[in-house]
């Protein structure tokens, strides 16, 4: 099936729901796709409608977005159980739909809003079973109300990792200790922080979370091995220096049937990198994400950007994106400037909440020792079984770019196509080389994103043929 | 090894033809180096569908091409490697009486060639593979066929070139070679490399660096795109190739590969980038070729596609090998552009190799019909017929 709308919108969460709603605003139809069976993305992520008590930490905006988006059902054309799985420069793309039919639309012009993804670093024993992101612990959590059995060690570092344990306490579960290879934040980082209130307020109420309920948190510590028979049953914590790297001191083994691992946040890329747009590396942004103008439009033309997936600025800057990216798309198809004054708040408080994310970044944004607690043959590619000491070798032997590195060592090139690995391949290589984290490149991503019934690929309709 | 030493041959290009020119240069005794500006394997032969065929070329090829078979099923013996090879037969069918009897034209030539193929009707080809639709009303069968493990390639060659101490520059982009009273320096993005012999082995950018020798000549290159399922039982034993659309097989691993160009373009400058994010074509000619595959083989209905990538091949107008001295400057070869290169390639690099070592190469390898020189008289390639394909 082809469509007409003018408009796609790949992602409901916060940045694309609200460029949908925008548009809308603005009379203007779009079809707005999602892999989820409901809107709301990462933050404001649910399940059926009777899951029992609300989750802590959360706001009532999640169920707001889903009302609106309903109510203006009339233009807004939301599909649930949609993955974009190919994304091409000219527009084109293949949606999937329940895992078996392909559909290709072609619109005039696309909003990516497709978030962000986690970052995981490989330490000795991370593939066992017990072990988690914390993303997937959370999502489990907020789809379904499941918590763990514990006890219960999170580690990483960045925001995520206290609110998923004030959480995960919050429904009971036993958190055993949370390790932040981040220190306290600084005087100076605190202040900046303040700079939005509301925000840090946040950040304070996760924290008394875990004070209240006595839960440990072991700061500049890292977890450097997941231990057990099979299944994990303790880790090791072992302090960390400001670039993550562990240092001499006192080693601790804690008991831990489940481990929730996670170093903060990075862009989704996969759609703007098989679409050709150009990409840059922004430390303060969770590091690799597209380029874009300041309407949003990425170097694709007619293809916009927002949200996380454009480099990490949280909720708040995905709402602000989302408005200016609907203002730019309405403009751009001639559909006058009635969103002009929002789009111009929505620039003006990205001003501040920006200044917000670099101090964020500043205190817990990945630093270069990430991978530091990965031994020669720990696990870096689960799907190729490819380890540290090959890709070390690899580099070695005068592979320095990660496409190379990849043929030669097959680590990325499996069926998740380098969703969990690419950070820490990147940071084996920055370490390696010598050379900086921005300088190890972006893999090349390919369609289809996600395995693609042959058949359907054979009998997508074309909008013109080019024989 | 300094600056200023002289290698006896800097080859440039590391695909298979590269590579194994390089590997028994050093072996012969030469000092070598292998220039390459991504990582080895990483153009047409890391992403070629690995078939080892002799169904896909040109007659007087054939010998040459089951001397490069039998070279990968003995892999272990000069690479120190087993690249995976995978004993099979093949089978090329047809779904028209006369695309039957074109099929069974060439097949003849090659057959007198010494290829040991067949031609077989459909019935007699179901038989051999159980999974081949209903619609097939002739086919040619080879006793020997298969496929390897092509996109390992860049790991095999580079430890056996390591260990035959050939000096491996990856990363190194040649942009152009100079004469010098003390041979050739070649200017690359680092520091430059001098070389008493040059041998260009640059696939698809042949053209480009014969270039570098002030000759113009009608290369030109040829998109081919691949498709890979996720694992699958096993339903297929050969290898299987419709008639002049696309190759199809399963690895030992379940997965099945299909590999097919029709619908792709002629290209003239073969800017990978440009060429692989022409959504136009990619779709095209992937969707021709799923179609070809799930009508040559009903059950692949059920299969699912997990990736598909693009590769370039360099072709000649007259569709046959660009291996030879380079006219006008001495000391200057090269080696490539030869169809299904993957399949006969360790064998021409072996024969490159011993001819410029001074040995008696086993098959003829400064052949007229290889012959660089051939191509300074020869008109492009007519984009409308294409290329002879026997
Ligand atoms: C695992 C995880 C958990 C997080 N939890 C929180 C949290 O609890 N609180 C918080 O403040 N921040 C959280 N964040 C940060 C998050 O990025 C928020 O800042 C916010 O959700 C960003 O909004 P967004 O609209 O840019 O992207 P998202 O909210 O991530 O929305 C993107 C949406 O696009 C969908 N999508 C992605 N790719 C495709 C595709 N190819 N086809 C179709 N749909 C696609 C995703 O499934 C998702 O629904 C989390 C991030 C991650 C990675
Ligand atoms: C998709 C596809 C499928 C195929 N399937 C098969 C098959 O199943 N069976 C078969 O037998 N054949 C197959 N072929 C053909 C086969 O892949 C080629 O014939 C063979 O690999 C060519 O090898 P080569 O060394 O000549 O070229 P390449 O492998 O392309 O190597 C050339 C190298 O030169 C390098 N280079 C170029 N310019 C420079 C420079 N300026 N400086 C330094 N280095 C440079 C390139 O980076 C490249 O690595 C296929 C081809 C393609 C594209």
């Amino acid at each position: 099936m082809n469509t007409a709308a003018p408009v796609v919108i790949v992602g409901a969460g916060p940045a694309g729901a609200t460029a949908a709603l925008s548009l809308a605003e603005a009379g203007i139809s779009s079809v707005l796709l999602d892999d989820n069976g409901a809107a709301g993305g990462q933050v404001w992520r649910t399940g059926a409608a009777d899951l029992g008590p609300p989750l802590a930490y959360t706001d009532a905006r999640g169920d707001e977005l889903r009302r609106d988006l309903k109510r203006h059902g009339d233009l807004i054309d939301h599909r649930t159980g949609h993955e974009v799985v190919g994304l091409f420069p000219d527009l084109r793309l293949w949606v999937l739909e329940g895992g078996e039919t392909v559909t290709s639309l072609h619109p005039k012009a696309i909003v990516v809003a497709t978030g962000a993804l986690e970052v995981f670093a490989p330490v000795p024993g991370w593939t066992r079973p017990g072990v988690y992101g914390l993303g997937g612990l959370q999502a489990l959590m907020k789809t379904s109300r499941v918590v763990p059995d514990g006890p219960v060690v999170l580690g990483g570092a960045g925001p995520l990792l206290r609110l998923v344990a004030a959480q995960l306490a919050s429904f009971g579960a036993e958190i055993a200790a949370v390790v932040d290879a981040a220190p306290w934040p600084s005087s100076g980082q605190v202040l900046r922080l303040a700079s939005q209130p509301g925000l840090l307020a946040k950040g304070l109420a996760f924290e008394w979370g875990l004070l209240r309920r006595g839960i440990p948190v072991h700061r500049g510590s890292a977890i450097v091995e997941v231990a057990g028979d099979e299944e994990a049953d303790s880790v090791l914590v072992a302090p960390v220096d400001e670039n993550w790297r562990p240092v001499d001191g006192p080693r601790r083994r804690l008991e831990a049937r489940v481990v929730g691992l996670g170093y903060g946040v990075r862009s989704n890329v996969e759609l703007t990198r098989l679409a050709g747009c150009e990409h840059t590396f922004s430390a303060s942004r969770g590091g690799w994400h597209a380029t874009r103008n300041r309407d949003m439009e990425t170097t694709v033309e007619n293809l916009f950007l927002a949200g996380d997936g454009g480099g990490i600025g949280g909720v708040e800057v995905a709402l602000a994106e989302g408005v200016i990216a609907a203002a730019s798309v309405s403009e751009r198809l001639g559909q006058g400037d009635r969103l002009k004054t929002k789009a111009a708040k929505a620039r003006g408080r990205m001003v501040d909440l920006v200044r917000f994310q670099d101090a964020l970044a500043d205190w817990s944004g990945v630093r270069p020792g990430i991978l530091a607690g990965s031994t020669e043959d720990t696990i870096i590619c689960r799907c190729e079984d490819v380890t540290r000491g090959e890709i070390a070798a690899a580099v070695a032997a005068g592979y320095t770019d990660i496409g190379p590195v990849k043929m030669n060592t097959r680590a990325g090139m499996g069926l998740c196509q380098g969703r969990t690995c690419t950070p820490a391949l990147q940071a084996i290589m920055a370490s390696e080389t010598g050379r900086p984290l921005a300088e190890a490149g972006l893999p090349t991503s390919r369609a289809p994103l996600r395995p693609v019934p042959l058949k359907a690929l054979a009998q997508l309709p074309l909008d013109e043929a080019v024989e | 090894m300094k600056q200023t030493e002289i290698y006896d041959s800097a080859v440039i290009g590391g695909g298979v033809m590269g590579c194994t020119t390089a590997l028994h240069l050093a072996r012969g005794g030469m000092r070598v180096v292998l220039v390459e500006r991504g990582g080895l394997c990483g153009e047409a032969t890391g992403r070629c569908g690995g078939t080892l065929s002799l169904m896909y070329v040109p007659a007087i090829l054939v010998p040459y091409a089951i001397r490069g078979r039998e070279l990968w099923k003995d892999a272990p013996r000069w690479l120190g490697r087993d690249v995976g090879f995978n004993d099979r037969h093949g089978l090329d069918i047809a779904f028209t009486d006369a695309d039957g009897e074109t099929l069974r034209a060439e097949m003849e030539l090659r057959a007198a060639a010494g290829a040991p193929i067949e031609i077989i009707d459909g019935n007699q080809a179901r038989k051999i593979e159980p999974a081949l639709s209903k619609d097939i009303v002739a086919a040619a069968h080879c006793a020997q066929d298969g496929h390897a493990l092509s996109y390992l390639s860049g790991v095999f060659f580079h430890r056996a070139l390591a260990r035959a101490g050939v000096d491996i520059r990856v990363g190194t982009d040649v942009f152009g070679v100079e004469g010098g009273d003390r041979g050739f320096v070649l200017r690359t993005a680092k520091q430059s490399i001098r070389a008493r012999r040059i041998v260009l082995a640059g696939g698809v950018w042949m053209r480009k660096m014969i270039g570098w020798f002030g000759l113009d000549v009608p290369i030109i290159g040829r998109v081919t795109q691949e498709t890979i399922s996720e694992r699958m039982p096993p339903i297929l034993a050969s290898g299987v190739r419709v008639f002049r659309d696309i190759s199809l097989k399963q690895a030992a691993n379940g997965t099945v590969l299909v590999g097919g160009g029709r619908g792709s373009r002629w290209i003239e400058d073969a800017d990978r980038e440009t060429v692989e994010l022409d959504p136009a074509v990619v779709n095209q000619v992937m969707m021709n070729a799923l179609g070809s595959a799930r009508r040559a083989v009903p059950a692949l209905a059920v299969a699912r596609a997990v990736r598909m990538w693009t590769g370039i091949e360099g072709i000649a107008p007259d569709n046959m090998p660009v291996i030879g001295p380079l006219p006008g400057t001495a000391d200057v070869f090269t080696i490539g552009c030869q169809r299904s290169g993957f399949t006969a390639g360790p064998f021409m690099g072996r024969l490159l190799a011993d001819a410029l070592l001074g040995r008696q190469p086993e098959m003829p390898i400064f052949a007229p019909a290889f012959d660089p020189a051939r191509l300074l008289s020869m008109a492009p390639v007519d984009r409308e017929r294409g290329v002879p394909t026997v």
